[in-house]
């Protein structure tokens, strides 16, 4: 298959995957975060560890949730949902996929800023 | 004749004749492979001439030396100490391994008087082209039957040759013996001749129990002490090496040897039991539990304790997720079974850890942080490792599970069940859906998906005309191996090897089905109902480097393998360098290579396919071709790497699978 045939076929999917509605916010809340501690334990810790720091060199470059600061893509709430949504890079599966619907993807938001330093939470709760 | 690799029609059990009515059932599909493995059997260049001829594959020059059929056909030998010379230490030790019903040798030439020995002495012994693949093949076929294996290799390098595979062992804690030659003990620290290697310390923490035995007069006695160690508790690999003046020395009478006792004096049957108190207490704690659930680890496998694990669970709707290096010795379609009810073990309100020998630690299972934990262990030192518990229980796991079958009250739990059943049809509604993705990315590429040969896969053995408890397979692959992970099932004990359980290992595959073939073919432990039926080795590209040649192997013994080879051009890695994409060209191959024509070259058949139905074609075709002529094939199923990208093929098999459950790989 040549590279222009497959960017073709790789195209047509994102746009059809990728198109996400506007989605309600799930707010932070202590029952939330349980939800979404009970799906990263699930879902998450072979990558990124059960601490979420994701220090075992299984996965090259998983990231360090606990180290927003650092975060590539953004580090907002909105920028998280949408990585666990829709995935990032190559191995950071699209979860839209895996878990049963954007509710559940805001409880893993809220789990996963409930790991971040204080300050970084505040402010992304502030926004 | 050593080697019990005809295969016998007049001994089987039909007992799923009924089952299916297809031409694959397992009475037309072992009366059948009776008649095509004899016909194999004739003889060397006329079986690769009807090859060529009847399957297409254009290299007639290939067959099968009449040396090596005659050698297998020839009857063992028993060796006594009033024989011309007495007997060698070799012959000591090979008379205990017999004692001691050693099962199967797997091995490449070197280590001569010890492998010659056992294979005289009538130990079923195979000889392959990688101590590496042949060490996997011995644990492959303790896996498969819970028995013993050994795997040997020469001093030196045929030694290291194996290391891979005594960590695989190590970490599965399979029992396996690993016997290597080391030159002389009058040579060492000298760099006498060449091969020297200090064996024992690069087995360190690897092994159970390892010894350089430097006493020739001992021998007997290390036995002993290695089937000691391999028979009792936790498992795990054992290592000897000899020396050549331990190997040769020879003795007229057994008083010139120490310890020379009977194995039902070298060592006991008895087994930590469970005190009527701790069943009690435990009786007690499940009847307070809502949703009990018992994680089944290896050693209920290993101690063959599966009818009772049933018994037990059915009389009190305790849930149960199997786990280990090997499954089936919980079936996944009971209504019990939590392997298959993805998050279901999180509302476990009570866990209970049997025979779990690799135990993980908590984060690592989906479990509820704050669930009750008892662990049942042989091994009072291990438990409370890792996992902090609320109850242990020393005992072996079989007696456990006999006393407290005999305790526990009947019990209804429907929620729970209801639960299980609600979790069990939303995961097969997510790997439906991810299929039906997994069918358009390949219709639009043009190439098979992993998810797809995956579903192609349980349609052919799980949902098909092939009774769903009688093929015997491998899992193994990073790509591939994470797709099967949703689509892998186990019905009965010994079906399913989990290839990189803990350790990881690509590449071990197709040795360790191999020895999984072997047990098959012999119909030996788990495997009996199911003798001679062909074996299915689901790998990738990479492993295929390490194994691939023990297709000759097979093809030599007669074993009928199915290798199924995702090819998507690179190792599954690949993506891991994308932030640095300077080191992406380390985890690529040349594109589009042809692993059926190497295959060809083998002289087995080859597949090349590129569609999801085009797999599952040459699937039953390779299926009917390996149970009525005993033919191997192996399967080039052509992929691209850019289905393991998540932003550009984005599907949920690329996340890890969940554990406990099927497809595990970790604990």
């Amino acid at each position: 298959m040549t590279t222009i045939k497959l960017s073709a076929v790789v195209s047509l999917f994102l746009i059809t995957i990728t198109a996400f509605q506007a989605q309600a916010d799930i707010p932070y809340t202590p029952e939330s975060v349980a939800q979404g501690q009970k799906l990263f334990l699930m879902n998450c810790t072979s990558c990124h560890g059960s601490d979420g720091k994701a220090t075992v060199n299984f996965v090259s470059d998983a990231t360090n949730l606990t180290d927003p600061a650092n975060w590539r893509g953004g580090n907002t709430r909105a920028h998280a949902f949408t990585a666990i949504k829709g995935g990032q890079a190559v191995d950071m599966p699209a979860f839209e996929w895996i878990l049963d619907s954007d509710e559940e993807i805001w409880h893993l938001t809220n789990f996963v800023i409930s790991l971040w330093p204080e300050a970084e939470r505040t402010a992304a709760l502030a926004e | 004749m050593s080697n019990d690799n005809k295969i016998d029609s007049n001994n089987h059990n039909d007992d799923n004749d009924d089952k299916k009515s297809s031409g694959f059932s397992r009475r037309k599909f072992i009366q059948s492979a009776a008649v095509g493995t004899g016909a194999m059997a004739m003889g060397g260049m006329a079986q690769a001439g009807d090859l060529s001829e009847k399957y297409n594959i254009d290299i007639k020059s290939i067959g099968i030396s009449p040396d090596f059929t005659a050698s297998v056909d020839l009857a063992p030998i028993t060796s006594t100490f009033s024989q011309k010379g007495g007997m060698t230490g070799a012959d000591v030790f090979a008379r205990a391994c017999k004692e001691e019903d050693l099962q199967a040798l797997f091995c490449c030439p070197g280590n001569y008087d010890i492998i010659h020995a056992l294979a005289a002495e009538g130990i079923p012994a195979y000889g392959g082209r990688n101590e590496g693949q042949m060490a996997h093949a011995a644990d492959g076929f303790s896996r498969a039957t819970g028995e013993v294996a050994a795997c040997s290799g020469t001093e030196g390098p045929g030694f290291t040759s194996m290391i891979m595979a005594i960590g695989t062992a190590n970490a599965a804690r399979t029992p396996l013996l690993v016997l290597a030659s080391n030159m002389q003990i009058a040579g060492e620290d000298r760099e006498q001749m060449i091969q020297n290697v200090y064996q024992q310390p690069t087995t360190e923490g690897m092994k159970k129990y390892g010894k350089r035995i430097i006493t020739p007069n001992r021998v007997h006695e290390y036995a002993g002490h290695a089937f000691r160690h391999l028979k009792s508790g936790v498992p795990g690999p054992v290592h000897l090496d000899f020396p050549a003046e331990v190997s040769r020395a020879t003795f007229s009478d057994p008083s010139q040897l120490t310890d020379y006792y009977t194995r039902e004096r070298y060592r006991t049957e008895s087994r930590p039991s469970p005190s009527i108190t701790e069943i009690k207490d435990l009786v007690k704690l499940i009847g307070k539990a809502e949703r009990p659930l018992i994680i089944a680890g290896q050693g209920v496998h290993q101690r063959k304790a599966s009818d009772e694990l049933l018994k037990i669970v059915s009389r009190n709707d305790i849930a149960v997720a199997q786990s280990g290096p090997v499954m089936g010795h919980f079936p996944d379609d009971h209504r019990l079974s939590a392997a298959t009810a993805t998050g279901a073990t999180l509302s476990a309100d009570l866990v209970i850890f049997i025979g779990q020998y690799c135990m993980p630690s908590p984060g690592e299972y989906a479990l509820s942080p704050n669930v009750k934990v008892v662990r049942v262990h042989p091994e009072q030192g291990d438990i409370g490792r890792n996992w902090p518990v609320d109850m242990g229980i020393v005992s072996d796991e079989k007696l456990f599970l006999e006393e407290l079958a005999n305790k526990i009250p009947r019990k209804k739990r429907s929620a729970w069940v209801n639960e299980l059943d609600a979790a069990r049809q939303k995961t097969a509604k997510k790997v439906e859906r991810g299929y039906q993705l997994a069918l358009k990315y390949s219709e639009k590429a043009g190439f098979i998906h992993p998810a797809a040969l995956a579903m192609e896969f349980e349609n052919v053995f799980a949902k098909g005309d092939i009774d769903p408890k009688q093929t015997t397979y491998t899992i193994g692959g990073f790509t591939n191996g994470r797709c099967l992970a949703r689509n892998s099932f186990s019905y009965r004990p010994g079906q399913l090897l989990a290839v990189p359980y803990q350790y990881g290992a690509i590449g071990a595959d197709i040795g360790m089905a191999f020895g999984a073939g072997v047990a098959v073919q012999r119909g030996i432990g788990p495997q009996a109902n199911y003798k001679g039926a062909p074996v299915v080795c689901m790998t990738s590209d990479a492993a295929a480097a390490f194994g691939l040649f023990e297709m000759d192997t097979a093809n030599q013994y007669k074993v009928p393998m199915i290798v199924v080879i995702y090819n998507n051009n690179a190792w599954g890695t690949f993506g891991q360098a994308h932030r640095k994409p300077q080191a992406t060209h380390l985890h690529l191959f040349q594109e589009n290579l042809r692993y059926d024509k190497v295959a060809e070259g083998l002289g087995v058949r080859g597949e090349y396919v590129k569609s999801p139905a085009d797999f599952r074609a040459a699937l039953l075709r390779s299926y009917k071709l390996a149970s009525t002529e005993g033919l191997s094939t192996v399967i080039n199923c052509q992929g691209i790497k850019e289905f393991s990208s998540a932003s550009q093929f984005p599907h949920p098999s690329l996340a890890w699978p969940i554990e406990p459950g099927r497809g595990a790989v970790a604990h």
